[in-house]
């Protein structure tokens, strides 16, 4: 895969820098874009991977391990806690990039639904699960995730007693989790397995959930092909012995559609699964090549993503970097939007996740993107005006007065790199004259300083996120 | 799911945010709906039948036509009007910019327009234009930006964002969020900034700053042009997102049936006003059946080189008037057509150093359409000498009186509505030579409970006043904005009559301030429903 090496042809310019941050990451603001071209993009890259790295796990709040009596014991319900931690995820995406971005894709592969796990300790421990282990190696994240209690209560992992087998987790750990649907298995390796993955079945007051021999099914078992009394670690090591490359490609292929393109590009898969198997399932060699690719910078896969609601929100509200009113309780916000628009952090809509791309879209979600975009630009509006007249200064300078100018350099802003329609640009101009006499652009009354401008600006922008364009990241 | 105490609280919050912030701004952009937002799950709301208020309503006056016209800028009301009776002082004023008594049309003894704007004396001499005098109000704001939201809120305070025709539509159209007309009720061409149609809770005008974009849509049926769309994956999602979009914007197709069914009128010229009359004109001719039109014309803002500058642009407004009118005529709907041309303020009456005018205060309303019963100067016209400190005229008109005579003559809208679009504001109501003939009545149906149902504050409280025909089993549901379930208010027998219900879920406590629909069902078979706002 080749690297992406900057030449005056191919320059690492803003909207490359954009459209970095826009993947790895939530967006960002104008100053850190300035400061990322200072650098190359392979150090850009390389910093956002140690950065993810480098960072502690969100602090565990005191219900971290609490039991079903504790929690209720405790006056609040547990609808209280799961919003607690539903807000502290929005916290940490606002405020990393590309670990918090890891644990969105991951909680959309190994799903769990919270509603199900009913149980906030849970819901946290899957989190730090995520958030310790979407930089490490896959298939230690595979063994964790089949032992962490959310999954084991949500896909019934619990249930599944020597006594009475549960093939669900067994058949989503082939089918979901690694690799693929009727991709290499058959219905006995997972009525095996299922009975290899038996005795995680012991808790008290769904405290922790332990393994117990009893409930173990001790007998052989086949597994592609393979026969012996497994347990649940020979599950995990026989699975990445035989269908290496199966993982690997369904994996990368996911990765890749994810972050690069819904059309998945077979070399480009390809070259990424001999990655993820020679370094014997270490994930951050898979991204780094990815993001440092060529291929990833290739203009044809810039802005074929639709932004899902977080990328929406969160997307435009670190983008402008615009402060709003502190007594705003934002993760509640964002909580509420985006599951206003679909997407309810923590609970999918099923066990496959969001399938993104234009399931996003219907009639009834895009007005509430529309609605929604809008609601943050109204709430900076509210807290304070200039903030719209500093940021087209900042990117224009403070004497530019040709429309043009100004209204395509906040659509590039605003915008990854796309031509809107030319009666559409004619409208977003009349849009940003607004009030102001048109004699004051010709006779040079009007400047980029004026008291007018924030309005000015706040209007265009208001305007610029209905175009379906902005739909796209 | 269990609705539980957080939930409960984090919707309150949620709900709270809903009455803080203004939904007008993804709600103005081009009419795309409060409904269009709305899933009412399960319910049927959405399917319910209760246009009746709006139907009702839209046909009683489903043929007369407002179309405002917007001076941007400023206009010199001296020199669109002249004041020959005090020509003198008029002159010496104005040396430079001043028309001479032989560049005149004299309309009467005391009053002309320049030569230059000839294309209106057909309109003065068929009775078919009024010119009301020294329109402004008390301690004139010369910002443009401050006069100009005067003018549309009707209000100096600036927490008032609501304009009149928005408020009035707002009482008018109680059911616009769930039940929006089929039919845009305004178009407004030019400056979506403009506060004219804007409500509470949305901006009741189709609203497009550029008239080419306007004429796109009249033309291709759709807001968002779908044609040659990249060939690229990028392309193919843009084609997807255009095309969600179009389905989701209400009016493009009623536009462009209208636009469709008419023809085009050759006598206009290619220049912006044109344009825009052109096109109410199409929508008129076309059946459109929407009640307002505003369009806009920029450039008043002559602080210098006034004479050349005025002159092209009274012209061009008196040729594009001219021409509206032959062609609403030829068509034989010039009597259904009522413009009027309005500015943020006059210009000062004496000249600057730079052959144009500062930021004045009153001016002359013009009025066109067969429809007026006769030309005529309506008020008097404000002394030339007694001047402010500033060294402009008093107004001797209130702007509002304009408007409520509008709304009571032309719309033909009830009184209690009036008071709540001008807010309160005393307005004496102008002859101006129009009238309603009470057409304007609401008819009476065999429904349960038509037309009398509505959200009424009580106190700090709101309650849903009904009357009810028969008595029947009656069951009240509250929906929040986005058409999740609050809770049920009512559910029992109600007696034949009139009853005041409080809106409450829980009868301990009013429901959180936001904006809210309600939903009446009556022995399970018909529904109504409504919004309302919790304040």
């Amino acid at each position: 895969m080749k690297v992406f090496i900057p030449s005056n042809s191919n320059p690492w310019n803003k909207e490359k820098a954009k459209l970095l941050l826009r993947r790895m990451g939530f967006c960002t603001d104008l100053n850190s874009i300035n400061r990322y071209l200072l650098m190359t993009p392979g150090d850009v890259v390389d910093e956002l991977l140690q950065e993810a790295n480098d960072l502690p796990p969100t602090t565990a709040p005191e219900w971290a391990y609490w039991d079903n009596k504790e929690f209720n014991d405790s006056g609040n319900n547990k609808a209280y806690y799961h919003t607690i931690w539903q807000k502290q995820a929005f916290a940490d995406f606002q405020k990393n990039a590309f670990r918090e971005r890891l644990v969105l894709f991951w909680s959309n592969h190994f799903v769990v639904e919270y509603l199900d796990v009913n149980q906030p300790a849970y819901l946290y421990q899957y989190y730090a699960l995520l958030q310790t282990q979407v930089l490490g190696n896959f298939k230690t994240f595979v063994h964790q995730i089949g032992l962490n209690p959310a999954m084991l209560r949500y896909l019934n992992g619990y249930d599944n007693k020597n006594s009475s087998p549960n093939e669900n987790y067994g058949r989503e750990l082939y089918e979901l989790f690694t690799l693929g649907q009727g991709n290499g298995y058959v219905q006995e390796d997972i009525t095996e397995t299922s009975r290899a993955l038996t005795g995680y079945n012991k808790t008290v007051r769904y405290g922790p959930i332990t393994f117990n021999e009893k409930t173990f099914d001790k007998g052989s078992k086949t597994i592609f092909g393979r026969s012996g009394n497994w347990g649940y670690d020979d599950v995990i090591d026989i699975l990445f012995d035989e269908k290496k490359d199966i993982i690997a490609r369904y994996i990368c292929e996911k990765i890749y559609k994810y972050f690069v393109s819904p059309k998945a590009d077979e070399a480009i898969v390809s070259s990424l699964a001999a990655t993820m198997i020679s370094n014997n399932f270490e994930l951050a060699p898979v991204y780094s090549q990815l993001f440092k690719s060529e291929h990833f910078f290739d203009e044809k896969n810039s802005n074929v993503l639709i932004k899902s609601p977080i990328d929406l929100m969160l997307g435009l509200h670190k983008t402008l970097g615009f402060k709003l009113d502190d007594t705003l309780d934002l993760g509640v916000q964002f909580r509420n939007k985006c599951r206003d628009m679909g997407q309810i952090i923590f609970s999918p809509v099923d066990v496959a996740g969001w399938q993104g791309n234009q399931d996003w879209i219907n009639s009834e979600t895009l007005p509430k993107r529309w609605e929604f975009s809008d609601y943050l630009l109204i709430k900076y509006w509210k807290k304070n005006k200039n903030q719209f007249k500093k940021l087209i200064i900042s990117l224009v300078g403070n004497k530019e007065t040709e429309l043009k100018v100004i209204v395509n350099a906040l659509k590039d802003f605003m915008f990854c790199p796309c031509n809107i329609k030319d009666v559409e640009l004619s409208e977003a101009i009349a849009v940003f004259i607004g009030e102001v006499p048109e004699n004051y652009f010709e006779d040079g009354t009007w400047s980029i300083n004026d008291d007018s401008v924030p309005k000015q600006v706040y209007d265009l922008m208001r305007f610029f996120i209905t175009l379906p364009e902005f739909q796209l990241k | 799911m269990k609705e539980d105490s957080t939930n409960k609280n984090m919707n309150k919050a949620h709900d709270e945010e809903h009455a803080q912030w203004d939904r007008r701004g993804f709600l103005k952009t081009l009419g795309v709906a409060g409904a269009g937002a709305i899933s009412f799950g399960s319910s049927s709301l959405s399917v319910v039948d209760s246009e009746l208020l709006t139907t009702a309503l839209a046909e009683v006056d489903n043929d007369r036509v407002l179309v405002l016209i917007r001076l941007k800028g400023g206009n010199d009301g001296l020199n669109t009007i002249v004041p020959i009776y005090d020509f003198d002082t008029y002159a010496n004023k104005r040396p430079k910019i001043h028309i001479p008594q032989n560049s005149l049309l004299k309309l009467n003894d005391d009053f002309g327009i320049p030569n230059y704007m000839k294309n209106l004396d057909g309109l003065w001499k068929n009775g078919a234009m009024k010119v009301v005098h020294g329109v402004g109000y008390e301690n004139q704001n010369l910002s443009h930006f401050k006069s100009s939201e005067i003018w549309a809120s009707n209000s100096e305070d600036s927490s008032v964002t609501s304009g009149w025709m928005g408020r009035y539509y707002e009482e008018k159209y109680m059911d616009y969020m769930i039940n929006p007309p089929k039919k845009p009720l305004a178009i407004q061409i030019g400056n979506g900034g403009n506060l004219v149609f804007n409500g509470d809770l949305t901006s009741y005008a189709f609203s497009v700053s550029s008239p080419e974009r306007l004429k796109k849509v009249a033309e291709s049926g759709t807001i968002f042009d779908t044609s040659n769309p990249p060939a690229s994956l990028h392309g193919n999602q843009v084609s997807f997102l255009r095309e969600a979009a179009n389905t989701t914007y209400r009016y493009a197709s009623v536009i462009h049936e209208a636009y469709d069914n008419s023809k085009e009128y050759s006598g206009y010229e290619d220049n912006s006003i044109d344009l825009q009359l052109s096109l109410v004109s199409r929508f008129i001719k076309g059946g459109l059946g929407s009640k307002v039109y505003m369009v806009t014309l920029n450039g008043f803002d002559t602080h210098a080189n006034q004479p050349t500058r005025h002159q092209t642009l009274m012209t061009r407004m008196s040729d594009s008037i001219k021409t509206f009118y032959t062609d609403l005529k030829n068509h034989g709907v010039d009597d259904k057509v009522l413009s009027m041309t309005f500015s943020e303020f006059g210009r000062r009456v004496a000249e600057n150093g730079s052959s144009g005018t500062d930021h004045g205060s009153a001016a002359p309303i013009m009025l066109f359409g067969p429809a007026l019963n006769g030309s005529s100067f309506v008020g008097d016209h404000p002394s030339l000498s007694t001047l402010d400190k500033k060294g402009n005229m008093a107004n001797s008109t209130d702007f509002r009186s304009v408007y409520a005579t509008l709304l009571t003559d032309w719309l033909c809208a009830d009184s209690d509505l009036i008071s709540k679009a001008m807010i309160g504001v005393e307005y004496n109501l102008l002859g101006l030579g129009l009238g309603c003939n009470g057409e304007q009545f609401l008819k009476l149906t065999n429904d349960p409970i038509l037309p009398l149902h509505a959200a009424v504050y009580s106190g700090n409280d709101i309650d849903l006043f009904l009357n009810i025909n028969k008595s029947s089993q009656v069951e009240i549901v509250v929906y929040d904005l986005l058409g999740r379930k609050v809770g049920t208010v009512f559910k029992n027998t109600l007696t034949s009559g009139k009853h005041n219900l409080p809106l409450r879920v829980d009868p301990y406590n009013k429901l959180p301030s936001g904006q809210y629909f309600y939903k009446i069902e009556v022995d399970a078979s018909s529904t109504y429903s409504k919004a309302f706002l919790v304040k």
